[in-house]
């Protein structure tokens, strides 16, 4: 081909053929390459980055395998979910919970597709309700451990429940200098005896360090050689002797396995001659006994009363009497925290995820009278509302469905009612609002803007107290009202206010054009507000107003204040109970997650929103 | 011509002359945009409108539908006059479509419901009929197969095209352009044009702001010459082409034509 030919004016005779995009392969090196390491400063960034996720997440796992203590979230699942709710209606909130979770079937059968994400995520979460307890089960449980020391108190005598056939080891291990403390179940006197041996121990050893200057001065007398014996009794229920052994501190380590013979109660007493010494007493396979209601009284049921012995005080060997001590394994972590977690969760939300299942179903058989469908499941929607309030309040003495004053509402239950409510009232509220604002009736201006700067202008608190302490001073009549109610209004009020706003910023964004072209089409300012304007000014402020509605759902924290016991309420009770001392931080890395998970939700929900229908394509 | 009722020294016909301005004002603020506009329209009749930019033509056939208020003078459209009594504003913007210079479709809504939203929730139309009207004017100004598409989606042309349509859905006696295709790309220009034109020889009223001197000359029953606010000149296309009388009208015509 001659080259003189393509000159200035030259044309490919020929059109090049139009071709898809060329794909650059990276390959995973060149990525890591590409994106983490391209200069020298994004290199110090990531390593950074990476170091500073390693040590947190490192620090973060340590804890909640090894020490942190969720027996205490497990133990008070009741309490989270639904507060003082009474135990045995708490079937009414279960009920609740599946009318809302039906309709929200149904509507993702009509209007969402299958997505594959969540179908994936419950499958699993099944799978792990199902597989954890099992194998919760099949791990080696820790033995139960007391601490026998020659100067300690008298040890309680110690009640378990056994079954016929059922062997029971005891290992008692003398306390030496080398002795580290067991991994296992102990009760909180062997913590504190252990505590102070191990004091005595490191002060010991810093004496020996450091020698003090006027040796021989005041040398500690040698410790009087250990001589202690532990005598144990194993009594059955009717507090006949079964066994007995004496082990000496002096004979080393000292086993013996005892079978039992009966169903029922067995007692453990021990007794202890000497004076000096100390000896790990373990006893397995032994479980700590849940202290549920359901459990005890199952357990009195089978096995009767937890008989006692004179003189001395009866301890049953139960989750309140005996605490982990020592740094778990991930196999401890799973049985004792993962099993029992997953095992109390498994009914309830294997339950709703059918419920949630035969609504979609329905849904989707609905897609045939997609109209009629549509139309009932709004209904339903509205009407489920006043069913779930019906459900959970019940109506006078009736046996069916007895009051439960809304005092007694709490935990996850108010706060979702507080946060829902606020979200379904606020919302029209602050649009009425925002329109109100711009409008040109003087009177609705000025009561709109005053009432949204002076709302925005205090805090929520102020906001809730007002609600409860001061709304009777204006009419005794309101003294009356429902404090669950006063406080749902101060948060409507609160979150319409700031919604408002929100909203008043999408219709600021709207075109004059567009109101124009709908006005001369003839439209009046209802339809032109309600057609063209609002449509579009909310579809702009989907993630303002969705922030706002999870601001309002964090800020429902905050009726703890007026004494309403919603999810914080109730985590601040909890760790007021006296066998729950020192687990604040379970606690609330609990609901932290518990509201993380339902804010997440719905910020991830208005992202969907954003992008369907018209709103992927509408402006140019 | 028959004499028909009076406005103060104007004489009309009203089975004959559906929009009558007598004597209107306007200002923004201190700015006199419109003095004195006096124009009577018959039925059937194509206006074209042109002028300087700044020289009021827009607000005039704003004032029309009140989209824009006049201040002083009377404006009387299909019988019913201008005030501020709200259900007569309702009334005659039904029956004036307007076209904007940047089409001002619904966005969120597609083509089908940008056409029927007007005629169900303001004529009462089933949605039957409204739809059924609207893939009639969507075949007339020839996308129907736009018809689910949102705005977003179309080019310039199609959309002024679905602004038409969306106008004549509503079965108006007047048509109101405001230069209509100002914002299209030069290709587009024709296929709009040719809707308007082919709405002109259909018998329409029309009052049309533009700049398009070819398409004045086609189909204008009469020009009309804005500048400072008031009409300058007003004739036949021949007459306004050939033998402009005012100085300010030879200057514009220099100006476009070459």
């Amino acid at each position: 081909m001659a080259t003189e030919d393509k000159g200035l004016h030259y044309v490919e005779t020929t059109p090049p053929p139009i071709r898809r995009p060329p794909v650059i392969e990276l390959g995973a090196l060149g990525w890591i390459k590409r994106n983490l390491f391209s200069t020298w400063y994004d290199a110090l960034m990531t390593v950074i980055s990476v170091a500073f996720i390693f040590f947190a997440a490192r620090g973060l796992l340590i804890w909640v395998v090894g020490t942190a203590e969720w027996s205490v979230v497990t133990n008070n699942l009741r309490l989270f979910s639904a507060g003082r709710y009474p135990p045995d209606q708490v079937w009414r909130v279960q009920l609740a919970l599946m009318i809302v979770t039906f309709m929200a079937g149904i509507s993702w059968g009509i209007w969402g597709r299958m997505v594959r994400l969540a179908v994936i995520l419950i499958v699993v979460v099944i799978a792990a309700l199902f597989i954890m307890p099992i194998f919760a089960e099949m791990l080696p449980i820790r033995p139960i451990y007391t601490l026998v020391t020659a100067e300690g108190e008298t040890i309680p005598a110690m009640a378990f429940v056994a079954d016929p056939g059922d062997e029971i080891t005891f290992t008692l291990t003398p306390v030496t200098d080398e002795t580290i403390m067991p991994v296992g179940f102990m009760d909180m006197a062997s913590r504190i005896a252990w505590g102070q041996i191990e004091l005595e121990r490191n002060t010991a050893q810093e004496e020996t360090e450091t020698p003090q200057e006027g040796e021989g001065e005041d040398t500690p007398e040698p410790a009087a050689p250990p001589d202690l014996i532990v005598h144990v009794q194993l009594l059955d229920a009717n507090l006949e002797l079964l066994s007995e052994f004496e082990a000496p501190v002096e004979g080393g380590e000292y086993s013996t396995t005892i079978r039992l013979p009966d169903a029922g109660w067995y007692l453990i007493v021990v007794d202890k001659e000497g004076t000096a010494g100390a000896m790990w007493m373990a006893m397995e396979p032994l479980e700590p006994l849940k202290t549920d209601l359901a459990s005890e009284t199952a357990r009195e049921e089978r096995y009767g009363p937890v008989p006692e012995v004179e003189g001395r005080r009866t301890r049953v060997l139960d989750a309140v009497y005996l605490r982990f001590a020592g740094v778990r394994t991930l196999g401890d972590f799973i049985s004792l925290h993962i099993g029992p977690f997953a095992e109390a969760l498994k009914t309830t939300t294997l339950i709703l995820f059918a419920v949630l299942g035969f609504g979609y179903i329905m849904g989707t058989l609905g897609k045939a009278h997609e109209k009629l469908t549509k139309r009932l499941t709004l209904i339903g929607w509205v009407l489920s509302f006043p069913l779930v309030v019906i459900v959970l309040r019940g109506f006078g003495n009736s046996g069916w469905l007895p009051y439960v004053s809304t005092d007694l509402w709490g935990g996850l239950l108010l706060t979702l009612i507080l946060a829902i409510v606020g979200i379904v009232a606020a919302f029209p509220i602050g649009v009425l609002l925002a329109l109100g604002r711009r409008s040109n009736l003087p009177v609705v201006k000025i009561f709109s803007t005053l009432y949204i700067e002076l709302i925005r202008g205090v805090p929520l608190v102020t906001v809730l107290f007002t609600a409860q302490l001061m709304v009777p001073l204006l009419d005794p009549s309101l003294a009356n009202v429902d404090n669950v109610v006063r406080a749902m209004v101060g948060m409507t009020m609160f979150s319409a206010a700031y919604l408002a706003e929100n909203v008043r910023g999408g219709l600021q964004s709207i075109p004059k054009g567009q109101i124009e072209a709908a006005k001369a089409l003839g439209m009046n300012d209802v339809l032109v507000t309600a057609l063209i304007v609002l449509p579009q000014a909310l579809r702009a402020v989907i993630p303002a107003i969705v922030g706002q509605f999870i601001a309002l759902f964090k800020d429902t924290s905050l009726v703890y204040i007026v004494g309403l016991l919603e999810l914080l309420g109730i985590a601040r009770t909890t760790i007021s109970q006296p066998e729950y001392v020192g687990l604040q931080r379970e606690v609330f890395v609990f609901i932290a997650i518990i509201y993380f998970v339902f804010s997440y939700a719905m910020s991830e929900a208005s992202r969907k929103l954003e992008e369907s229908g018209a709103g992927a394509v509408r402006r140019r | 011509m028959s004499e028909g009722p009076l406005v103060d020294e104007l004489y009309f016909d009203p089975s004959e002359d559906i929009i009558i301005c007598h004597k209107v004002n306007k200002w923004f603020g201190d700015f006199h945009v419109l003095r004195d506009i006096n124009l009577i329209v018959k039925r059937g009749e194509v206006v074209v409108i042109c002028g300087p930019s700044g020289s009021g033509k827009s607000t005039f056939i704003r004032t029309i539908n009140r989209l824009e208020e006049h201040q002083e003078g009377t404006i009387i459209v299909d019988g019913i006059e201008l005030s501020h009594d709200i259900r007569n504003i309702a009334k005659i913007r039904s029956e004036i479509g307007m076209v904007f210079q940047q089409f001002n479709l619904f966005p969120h809504l597609t083509v089908m419901q940008n056409i029927t939203l007007a005629p169900m929730w303001v004529r009462h139309w089933p949605r039957e009929k409204a739809e059924a009207k609207a893939m009639e004017l969507l075949e007339r100004v020839g996308i129907p197969e736009q018809a689910n598409k949102y705005p977003g989606q179309l080019s310039g042309g199609q959309q002024q095209r679905v602004a038409i349509a969306r106008a004549l859905a509503m079965e108006p006696k007047i048509m109101l352009f405001d230069e209509p295709t100002s914002a299209l790309d030069p290709e587009m220009i024709k296929e709009v044009l040719d809707v308007m034109l082919e709405l002109a020889r259909s018998g329409m009223t029309m009052i049309v702001v533009t700049h398009e001197m070819g398409f004045a000359k086609e189909v204008a029953d009469r020009i009309i010459f804005f500048d400072e606010g008031r009409i300058v000149e007003v004739g036949t296309p021949e007459h306004f082409f050939t033998n402009p009388k005012h100085e300010r009208t030879k200057l514009f015509l220099s100006q476009i034509l070459h």
